[in-house]
């Protein structure tokens, strides 16, 4: 048995393998190969603003209170685009402002399916112009977050004193075409913040975001 | 007053990883908006509630457009894992038909439940029946304690949810004393759900596990050895530290060696009688050091549109400011001498004068959360200094409390104003944060925490809960300390 896979995947960097698939027959929960691209082969314009629901906090989680009542819990579903610079995992953020950072995505409509969803959002948010299609590649699970109240904190569980969380967040890994024109909303930048940016940041970035390290380790990942 | 605010405002340990992920608290002074302007904030009870930000609502029945009188009570004595829907089922099932919210109390770090919460219902009968029947009710084996909604009480299911420590996890194993892999027998109460050498958490309605839980008031709370982030009240002890010393600071040097923490391999720590600072404790003041904490220079990585990652910016603020602290950092000193104890009072004489004016210009201008955040930042500063016990520093601290409360107060009146668009909500942040910096310059808490934007925007709540804060950056410290080594 190979006991070190990695040796001739291309994990010494420099070495190219372009299957995203491990042949081998071992489980992709055990073996999860993710290609990824120079955020060079990527091309980035603009388009016009896209603007939040909510205006206010307090307003927002006004709504997540209306809402609440009537078709119970909020589903948000966030997609981890990825690309490298160096070989080093760089998470594309979008930015507003100059301190705060989050994942392209959003909230499911009622009923609606989570990858389905993603893809929407991503495309709503994320898509060129030209209204060309965009590949999203959804396939994996990254994480889950809970908000147990009308309230910021969010966790990667349900306290056990809560019966009926109010939202359920869930991070879904996009793998990314090789190379991509995406189109970023005039009032946010987007920005690859490498994972050691996030590591153990979360001061800077949330709970959520700076945990991505961690929840993204679980990958293969090949710098294309 | 003073006494009960200080309870009051220390009473939570936690926030740490309260940081919620960052859209809903870009604008800090929001979020603690949401706080004060919670529901009934005609009540004047609300006063007692409104800055713990540790205080979750978990409504159930909704209260939304009820605008009738509330009458609240607590409920206390509650296991972690006994749930809103538990409690409102019990208080419905007792006859109560106009329970309008269940609200636990939670540990803002983690989410868990402090043990007890605020119960609103629509009449003075049904909060009467509660006091006469839910009182002998049962939750997974404990009675539940009801008070009155008061200050008073909050204040002692504070202390209890404090004091009583209950660990983080529950041994998996059996609570000292017991034979290993045995699950003590349940006491009261459903049967363990789980096979006794499962390792992990206990289930989640199991009976309590670890000793049986005495019918003591505050006996559920875990086993008596108090983990070392446990925090004795009032006491900025460093972890792992017998409580009653002086500040971290001071005190690691001349302490003798603290038990490693649970996570730092022992096999690493030096003997007892190495002069220097195990990597567990936390490591002297560097004045100068380029950074204290070891953190690699900031990084400049390139963006798609070649600026510099913003947090940079930011971080290199914080390591200057941490290193100011560092160097305005007390030496350690065994006992104060007159004049230390004169310069560390004039300091917070200073702290508080220019802390009330600032309050009291910014509150005229409007600006309560600044005012607020000013207020509660220099009555924690104060309350860390190693004078705090003294009588002259509880009167400097009560009258930055009156300031605090006037201007509370005061906030209400000023909700109706129109909200900020985003933008401006956020500029003014910035604005605020700051000003809050060069404020909180000689603030003992860690970089860690000090270049948390997040942090830095809820400092209202922060400073309440700061304590648990420090702890758990103290731990972290040490983490990278034993990752340096």
């Amino acid at each position: 048995m190979d006991r070190n896979p990695r040796a001739n995947a291309g994990w010494p960097k420099g070495k190219q393998v372009f299957t995203s698939k491990m042949s081998s027959g071992v489980p992709l929960t055990i073996e999860r190969t993710i290609n990824l691209y120079p955020l060079t082969n990527y091309t980035f314009g603009t388009k016009e603003p896209l603007y939040e629901k909510d205006s206010s906090v307090p307003a927002r989680f006004q709504r997540m209170r209306d809402d609440f009542e009537k078709i119970g819990m909020r589903r948000s579903v966030e997609g981890v685009l990825i690309v490298h610079e160096h070989s080093l995992p760089h998470v594309l953020l979008l930015q507003l402002g100059t301190t705060f950072f989050k994942l392209p995505g959003g909230e499911l409509n009622p009923g609606e399916d989570e990858v389905e969803g993603l893809k929407r959002l991503l495309t709503e948010t994320l898509g060129r112009q030209d209204g060309g299609p965009m590949e999203w590649v959804v396939e994996d699970t990254i994480g889950n977050w809970w908000r147990p109240n009308f309230e910021p904190p969010q966790y990667p569980y349900t306290p056990a004193h809560i019966t009926k969380p109010k939202e359920h967040k869930r991070l879904f890994l996009v793998q990314l075409p090789e190379k991509a024109l995406f189109a970023v909303p005039r009032n946010y930048k987007l920005v690859a913040a490498p994972l050691f940016e996030l590591y153990d940041n979360s001061a800077g970035y949330g709970p959520i975001i700076s945990s991505l390290p961690q929840t993204l380790s679980r990958f293969n990942f090949l710098y294309n | 007053m003073g006494d009960g605010v200080d309870i009051d405002l220390y009473a939570n340990l936690d926030e740490e990883f309260t940081q919620p992920e960052a859209e809903f608290t870009s604008h800090g002074d929001d979020l603690y908006d949401d706080v004060i302007t919670a529901p009934s904030s005609s009540d004047p009870a609300e006063i007692h509630n409104k800055g713990d930000s540790s205080t979750s609502s978990t409504t159930l029945p909704t209260t939304s457009g009820f605008t009738g009188k509330k009458y609240m009570l607590y409920v206390g004595n509650l296991t972690w894992w006994t749930t809103d829907e538990d409690l409102s089922d019990a208080i419905v099932s007792i006859g109560v038909s106009d329970l309008l919210e269940v609200k636990f109390y939670e540990n803002r770090a983690n989410g868990q439940s402090k043990g007890f919460a605020l119960v609103s219902v629509g009449s003075e009968a049904s909060s009467r029946l509660i006091f006469e029947k839910l009182a002998r009710k049962e939750f997974y084996g404990q009675a539940p304690q009801i008070t009155p909604y008061s200050k008073q009480a909050l204040s002692n299911f504070e202390a209890q949810a404090r004091k009583g420590a209950r660990p983080p996890f529950t041994p998996t194993g059996p609570p000292p004393g017991l034979p290993p892999h045995h699950v003590p027998p349940p006491r009261a109460g459903p049967p363990p759900r789980m096979p006794p050498n499962m390792m992990g958490m206990p289930p989640n309605r199991g009976p309590p596990q670890g000793p049986p839980r005495g019918p003591p008031p505050f006996g559920q709370r875990g086993p008596p050895p108090r983990p070392e982030w446990e925090r004795p009240p009032g006491v900025g002890a460093v972890p792992g530290m017998p409580p009653g010393l002086p500040p971290p600071v001071s005190a690691a040097p001349h302490m003798g060696v603290p038990p490693p923490a649970p996570h730092v391999n022992p096999a690493f720590f030096p003997p007892p009688h190495s002069s220097a600072p195990p990597p567990g404790a936390i490591p002297p003041p560097i004045p100068n050091a380029a950074d204290p904490y070891g953190r690699p220079p900031p990084t400049v990585y390139p963006d798609p549109y070649g600026r510099p990652p913003p947090s940079d910016r930011d971080r290199e603020r914080d390591r200057e400011r941490s290193r100011e602290r560092e160097r305005e950092r007390e030496p350690p000193a065994p006992a104060l001498t007159e004049q230390e104890f004169e310069e560390i009072f004039q300091r917070n004489k200073t702290v508080s004068s220019s802390a009330i004016n600032r309050a009291v210009s910014d509150a005229s201008a409007g600006e309560f959360a600044s005012a607020i955040e000013t207020l509660v930042t220099a009555i924690s500063l104060i309350k860390q200094s190693k004078i705090a016990s003294d009588d002259r520093c509880k009167i400097l601290i009560s009258s930055l409390q009156d300031t605090l409360h006037g201007i509370e107060e005061k906030s209400y009146g000023s909700k109706s104003q129109p909200r900020r668009s985003r933008s401006r909500d956020r500029d003014r942040d910035r604005d605020r944060k700051e000003r809050g910096r060069s404020h909180r310059s000689r603030s003992r808490e860690r970089e860690y925490r000090e270049r948390s934007r997040d942090r830095e925007r809820d400092r209202y709540h922060e400073d309440r809960h700061r304590e648990r804060d420090r702890e758990r950056d103290r731990e972290r410290d040490r983490e990278r300390e034993y990752r340096r080594h």
